[in-house]
């Protein structure tokens, strides 16, 4: 009678993004020379470890047996989505782990040949993460809500806004480290999630929008204001909206979109 | 959902070009293969947990689910019955079952069942028990009953049951014993209905069995065979698969959308009470188009069918619109329709038509269709067939007897005064009371036993045999009518279905001593003094016969899959060792040892083996004709020896007595009527009208069918609505309530109404409403009262089906008692904790009670229903005595 | 004396094997009178816990006439089946005759089945922490008796037959009657198919009961009122 996913599916969806939108962060700046860059960088790999290794308590714990979680590693279907994502966690926590322990002891960014091709892994591995999960929601067949194509672009794009927001918030205000690429990035990615989540909540036909709205207006409408109106501390502000949001919108598609599955 | 084809097209876009890119349907990177080429799964894994049929032991039993009894078998692992299966060998239910079959697996393994004596500590009803002995128990009872018996009032010894399938055991000890008052609640149920039947055909069928296999045509006024009814699974079979598969039609009047009413072929929502209007409308449209069977009502009706024509005169499909609601032009098609089926026809009532002040005579009068198409006895007809036990009665010659063994000690003495008559519980009668019955009709005086058992103002109760009028013990104990000594309940849950039943059973100078026999801790039994735990159906002996609706008389046994769990015994045990206790001749009449061996003697003239008999469960001739037009059946030269014939009736009597009637010159058998005749009119009911002061000019008193208004349904004001109750196909009556199962699947009772209704009161759904009920107007039990009778708090629902002007509300649902599922709590019952299993009585233990009562308050459930009898009136119809539970007008208001 | 009838529950063994090429079943809805024979027979067979179903019968209010309709519904038994897809860790798995079934020993409960069912047909299963669902009782097939809610229906509303055989009499009813499953825009070649489904069931056709007004269940009332009672 209750439904099957619960309130730790909802917090891991939100630290994926949140982990996956970091790393980037983080491959974009901790081999940059500039000492807040790189500052920011390391914390960024911290920030996407420890939000892995909670989001993978998290989905750990969200099992009916907990204690059965070794096989989604040792069995392999190559039709599930959640086959594929386990093996993408695994690799992209364990790259992320291997990114800091090179730069741990380092006191500015360097980027030597390996470390170099140590972060394009750890950002391609990061894509995946943020992709990932709407396929495992567009695998769910039995909840109309998640049925659709449009929850990979949607989702994907909401997490990579979500960990990018989080990164510029390691970056603890100097935007000076953050490089314009990355911020061009930004944009380009809320620009997207407006776009897709639009799409996603007009095609999705008459639920119950209300939270989805508040969602999207938090996580991008605002910040979009934010950003315009140019306050003292927008950054933190935006960063802590587009947070806000998406962890709005992961708990309106589990919660809702399970009630009216049963 | 709309937007699923956008989607599909997309999908099959994106997954062209997916494949192309060797991307799969879901997107995903891969494989060719479909889930065909799955992992393999080891087959004895997967069923290494579940019943091993092949291990299991099958025994066939009798299902006691409900009143229907269906031959089952029940699959016993490890000590343990696992499944009940139909058994196929049962010529009535074909192997088919229902689900409160399984139910008798979960009231034999629930964690509250009762295994051990209890004896009440502190006041009555307070709950506060201790566990004895059986020694003790029995000792203690037979103290009190013994005395009843030597001082000469066994009458004050009450036994009161509720559903007693022993077929004659209990009455046994109730015979030996002395006292007359074996209760039942046939009116409670269905004597309105047998009534008609009775009178038209004889005591030996009170109950039909249409030939719904090779019917044609059904016109159903309100019975329910897919949810309830007696013999409803035979019915509910045949039906289906007469409909399905050769286009039988099915027509249903009711008031609200029941499982039968949805799947007949047309529904008619029908304004309660009004259904004999319909009849009578049917009736008078197929005279008028000459489709009568004349032929057929001339040799058997005792009733000119001039009359009928003059009866039917003003009864026209208009009248009979204006007063129920069914289009005229319907009624006339279907009564057309009705009698060209003829004679593969048949009507089908139940309570729906007949629990209701006029019901008795709208039943004669739906009766009355079947005899006027001729369909009576005949293929696809209104058919009839022996109804029970095999003692050479009408249409069972031929058939082996099967009788109780053992002495048989006499029926109690008829009360009154004079020889022959008991004259001293018959003083002890109120004035008024021995006045009326000393006025009765020979007949009557020499079957009079007493209020209880024979309420006098009520002599149709009890004319053709004792249908009693249960709604009426409690009353009647409390106006003094009857003292009571001891009054032992057997599966009985009167106080939780009967009105007024809890005040009279606290009240100890009413009832000094009660005795209860059941299975579990329910409402009654919390009434008790001593309760006695009883073995449930899965571990127990009974004889089993019924009307076959395959119209071929059969038997079958109910015998034990398992030894009955803690000290649980069956009443027949109880009863043997009641008795033995009581002595002064009483043990002479329970002389056995082994039930088996008694059950064994039962069945002797059998002509299987025992061992064999009880290897299939059921036994049939398998050579018997059906039982068509038993009434055609030509007097044998046997039968003829020693009869002479009576010149005006054409009766062929022997020794005073009719044997069979001249039709065209040929001695034949006739209806097992006085007259052998179907009667049509009936003298009896004017009669038992003088006999007890009622107007002629009621419907009650009249001879023949005749319409009028239910009393308190003329002028019903615009907010008046009539309170209806039914029964869902997952409950039986009120001793389901704590079926895990079931209970899982129905545990509330709202009010259901249509929604026009609901919106004209202000009510959306869900709303919570009080519900007050009217008392009855009419001649009946304080019927010169008005004003409120009860009321209770509900919730309501909409349904479209529902007749504007009714509200209905299930039966089975609100118990108080009965354990945690009963009671939809997910707290164990504290009060007879020590009557449970101990922590060694396999197999109790079962994780899903109370945890996993998810429909609880506690747990964010809508918690049980509504507990509604106290809201309603005790209504016994007219001379009859059934309760009219139909009838009561109530208002609804938003709380 | 003529010969008593054969007894036919003493005819069972793996030599009576129900051999089928592609197990299906056919659900009669002008048949089915709601009476819940199969579910609670279901529940019964294999110990199911309270708040878990593998069958469920639903009773719908019709659109076009004021009568209830009635729809007994469990895993529809996918030839391409959603669930096995999405199951990461191969836990659910195919027998010989089509039929989809869950292995115990390789649920870890992630509930993804749960989610990709389109007709809600999985749960977990409280007592074991495992997925559940109907294995068209295998245990009894195994031994030549019919799943649990087929021997138990009444009506014969449900019955079980070999789709790859043309002479099983239970495909030509099916074919005869045009027997139809549910969600067929759901692409999964379900091995349930139903005789005079209607459209208007198409979205009530689910284990779950949505909470939705317009998932409306008679019976089940608890899902759709909990909101308003509560």
């Amino acid at each position: 009678m209750a439904p099957p996913f619960g309130l730790q599916i909802t917090f891991y969806l939100f630290l994926a993004g949140v982990a996956s939108g970091s790393a980037l962060v983080a491959c974009a700046t901790v081999h940059r020379a500039d000492a807040r860059a790189f500052a920011t960088g390391k914390r960024c790999l911290l920030l996407t470890i420890i939000a892995m290794a909670l989001g993978i308590l998290c989905l750990i714990s969200d099992l009916a047996n907990p204690r059965d979680f070794i096989l989604i590693l040792t069995q392999a279907n190559p039709h599930s989505a959640i086959a594929w994502g386990a093996r993408i966690v695994l690799a992209f926590t364990l790259m992320a782990v291997f990114c800091w322990s090179l730069y741990r002891t380092k006191t500015r960014g360097s980027a030597s040949r390996g470390e170099r091709l140590a972060l394009w892994i750890l950002q391609l591995l990061a894509l995946a993460v943020a992709i990932y999960p709407g396929f495992v929601l567009w695998q769910a067949e039995g909840v109309d809500l998640w049925n659709r194509w449009s929850m990979v672009p949607m989702l994907g794009f909401s997490g990579l806004h979500a960990g990018l927001a989080a990164g510029f918030l390691c970056s603890l205000g100097h935007r000076t480290a953050m490089p314009i690429g990355l911020l061009a990035v930004e944009r380009m990615v809320l620009a997207a999630l407006l776009v897709f989540a639009c799409y996603f909540l007009i095609e999705s036909g008459p639920w119950h929008h209300a939270m989805a709205y508040w969602a999207l207006f938090l996580g991008a409408v605002l910040p979009i204001i934010i950003l315009a109106k140019k306050p003292e501390n927008a950054g933190i502000l935006t960063g802590c909206c587009a947070l806000a949001g998406s962890f709005l919108l992961r708990a309106w598609l589990i919660q809702d979109g399970q009630h009216l599955f049963f | 959902m709309a937007n699923d084809l956008s989607r599909r097209d997309l999908l099959k876009l994106g997954s062209g070009a997916a494949a192309a890119l060797g991307i799969g349907a879901t997107g995903l990177p891969l494989v060719k293969r479909l889930s065909q080429d799955a992992p393999p799964i080891d087959i004895a894994k997967l069923t290494a947990n579940k019943i091993d049929y092949t291990k299991a032991k099958p025994v066939p039993t009798i299902c006691f689910g409900c009143t229907t009894h269906c031959g089952v078998v029940g699959w016993v692992q490890d000590g343990r019955v696992r499944r009940i299966d139909g058994n196929p060998l049962d010529p009535n239910s074909k192997g088919n079952i229902c689900s409160k079959a399984q139910g008798m697996i979960s009231y034999t393994y629930y964690p509250e069942r009762l295994l051990y004596p209890l004896k009440r500590v502190g006041k009555r009803g307070e709950g506060k028990w201790k566990r004895i002995s059986w020694d003790g128990a029995l000792d203690e009872i037979a103290a009190k009953m013994k005395p009843l018996r030597e001082e000469g009032r066994p009458e004050e010894f009450v036994f009161h049951y509720g559903c007693d399938k022993t077929k004659g055991y209990t009455k046994k000890f109730t015979n030996a014993f002395g006292t007359p008052h074996r209760l039942n609640r046939r009116s409670i149920c269905s004597s309105n209905r047998r009534a008609p039947l009775m009178s038209f055909y004889g005591r030996e069928f009170e109950w039909e069995s249409q030939d719904f296999e090779n019917t044609r045509y059904i016109v159903n006024f309100g019975g329910n065979p897919m949810e309830a009814y007696q013999g409803g699974l035979y019915m509910m079979h045949r039906i289906q698969s007469a409909r399905v598969d050769r286009s039988a039609r099915m027509v249903t009047f009711e008031v609200r959308p029941s499982a039968t009413a949805s799947v007949s072929d047309e529904y008619f929502p029908i304004m309660p009470g009004t259904d004999g209007a319909v009849a009578f409308a049917m009736i008078h449209t197929i005279l008028r188009e000459g489709l009568e069977n004349e032929a057929f009502w001339n040799r058997w009706a005792n009733y000119p069918l001039e009359e009928v024509r003059k009866l039917v005169a003003e009864y026209t499909p208009q009248w009979a619109e204006d007063i129920s609601g069914v289009p005229a032009a319907d009624i006339e098609r279907i009564a057309i329709e009705f009698a060209r089926a003829a004679p593969a026809c048949c009507t089908m009532s139940n309570r729906g038509s007949a629990k209701h002040y006029n019901g008795v005579q709208s039943d004669r009068a739906i009766r009355m269709l079947d005899v006027l198409v001729g369909n009576v006895g005949k293929l696809g007809g209104f058919c009839l067939s022996s109804l029970r036990g095999w003692a050479g009665r009408y249409g069972q010659e031929g058939l082996p007897k099967l009788s109780q063994p053992g002495p048989k000690p006499s029926d109690p003495k008829p009360w009154g005064l004079g020889e022959g008559y008991l004259e001293e519980p018959f003083k002890k009668l109120p004035e008024e009371v021995q006045e009326r019955v000393l006025g009765f009709p020979e007949k009557w005086r020499k079957s009079y036993f007493g209020e209880l058992a024979t309420p006098s103002e009520y002599p149709l109760a009890w004319h053709w045999y004792q249908m009693r009028v249960g709604q009426l013990v409690y009353p009647y104990i409390k106006e003094g009518r009857q003292k009571v000594g001891v009054y032992m309940s057997f599966t009985l849950g009167a106080s939780y279905g009967y009105p007024d039943a809890r005040e009279v059973l606290l009240d100890e100078s009413l009832i000094p001593f009660h005795v209860a026999i059941d299975i579990g801790y329910g409402e009654q039994t919390a009434l008790a003094d001593i309760i006695l735990p009883e073995a449930t159906s899965l571990e127990r002996w009974d004889h089993h016969s019924t009307n076959n609706y395959g119209l071929v008389p059969y038997t079958g046994v109910r015998q034990p899959l398992v030894p009955p769990s803690g000290e649980t015994r069956s009443v027949q045990i109880i009863l043997r060792d009641l008795a033995r206790k009581i002595g002064g001749g009483m043990q002479d009449y329970f002389d056995f040892e082994s039930e088996e061996d008694y059950y064994r003697e039962w069945y002797k003239n059998l002509p299987v083996s025992w061992e064999e008999f009880k290897r299939r469960g059921i036994w049939m001739d398998p050579e018997r004709p059906k039982d068509y037009e038993l009434y055609e059946r030509p007097l044998t030269e046997a039968e003829l020896a020693g009869t002479e014939i009576e010149e005006n009736s054409g009766l062929v009597m022997k020794d005073g007595k009719a044997v069979g009637i001249m039709r065209d010159g040929i001695a034949v058998r006739g209806f097992n009527t006085p007259n052998k005749l179907i009667n049509i009119y009936d003298e009896i009911w004017p009669t038992a009208a003088k006999a007890v002061g009622l107007p002629l000019d009621d419907i009650n008193a009249s001879p023949i069918a005749k319409w009028d208004h239910v009393p308190e349904h003329r002028d019903l004001g615009e907010n008046d609505f009539i309170f209806t109750t039914f029964k869902w196909n997952v409950h039986t009556q009120g001793r389901s309530g704590h079926w895990k199962y079931h209970a899982e699947i129905v545990h509330t009772n709202p009010v259901f109404m249509h929604p026009e209704t609901g919106k004209a009161l202000g009510l959306e759904e869900g709303d919570e409403v009080q519900l007050e009920v009217f008392r009855p107007k009419g001649r009946t039990y304080r019927g010169g009262e008005s004003g409120v009778m009860g009321s209770f708090k509900n919730h309501v629902r909409f349904l479209k089906g529902m007749h504007p002007k009714v509200v209905a509300c299930s039966h089975h649902v609100g118990h108080w008692e009965h354990g945690a599922v009963g009671r939809s709590t997910n707290a164990l019952t504290e009060p007879a904790r020590e009557g449970h299993a101990q922590a060694n009585d396999l197999p109790l233990q079962d994780s899903d009670v109370p945890n996993r009562i998810w429909w609880s308050k506690e747990r964010g459930g809508t918690g049980g229903g509504v507990a509604i009898n106290d809201a309603l009136p005790i209504n016994p119809c007219p001379l009859v005595g059934g309760q009219n539970w139909y009838d009561n007008v109530c208002r609804v208001s938003k709380v | 004396m003529p010969a008593l009838p054969k007894i036919p529950w003493e005819s069972i063994g793996p030599e009576h094997r129900l051999d089928y090429k592609r197990a299906f079943m056919l659900i009669d809805l002008n048949r089915c009178t709601g009476c819940h024979s199969c579910s609670v027979s279901c529940k019964t067979e294999h110990e199911v816990p309270l708040g878990n179903f593998r069958m469920r019968v639903r009773y719908l209010e019709r659109p076009d006439r004021p009568t209830l309709a009635f729809l007994p519904l469990l895993c529809m038994q996918c030839q391409d089946a959603p669930c096995l897809k999405a199951c990461p860790t191969e836990a659910i798995g195919r027998l010989d005759d089509g039929r989809v079934v869950i292995n115990d020993e390789k649920c870890c409960g992630n509930k993804a089945c749960i989610a990709a069912c389109p007709y809600g047909a999985i749960s977990i299963n409280e007592e074991t922490s495992k997925a559940e669902k109907c294995d068209f009782c295998t245990h009894r097939t195994e031994i030549g008796l019919a799943p649990a809610c087929v021997a138990s229906c009444p009506t014969d509303a449900i019955r079980f037959g070999d789709l790859d055989d043309p002479q099983d009499p239970v495909t030509q009813e099916a074919q005869a009657k045009q027997a139809r499953p549910f969600r067929e825009d759901a692409d999964t070649a379900p091995s349930v198919l139903y005789v005079d489904h209607e459209r208007w069931m198409e979205p009530k056709s689910n284990l779950g009961v949505r909470l939705s007004p317009e998932d409306d269940d008679i019976i089940y009332e608890q899902n759709n009122l909990s909101s308003k009672i509560i």
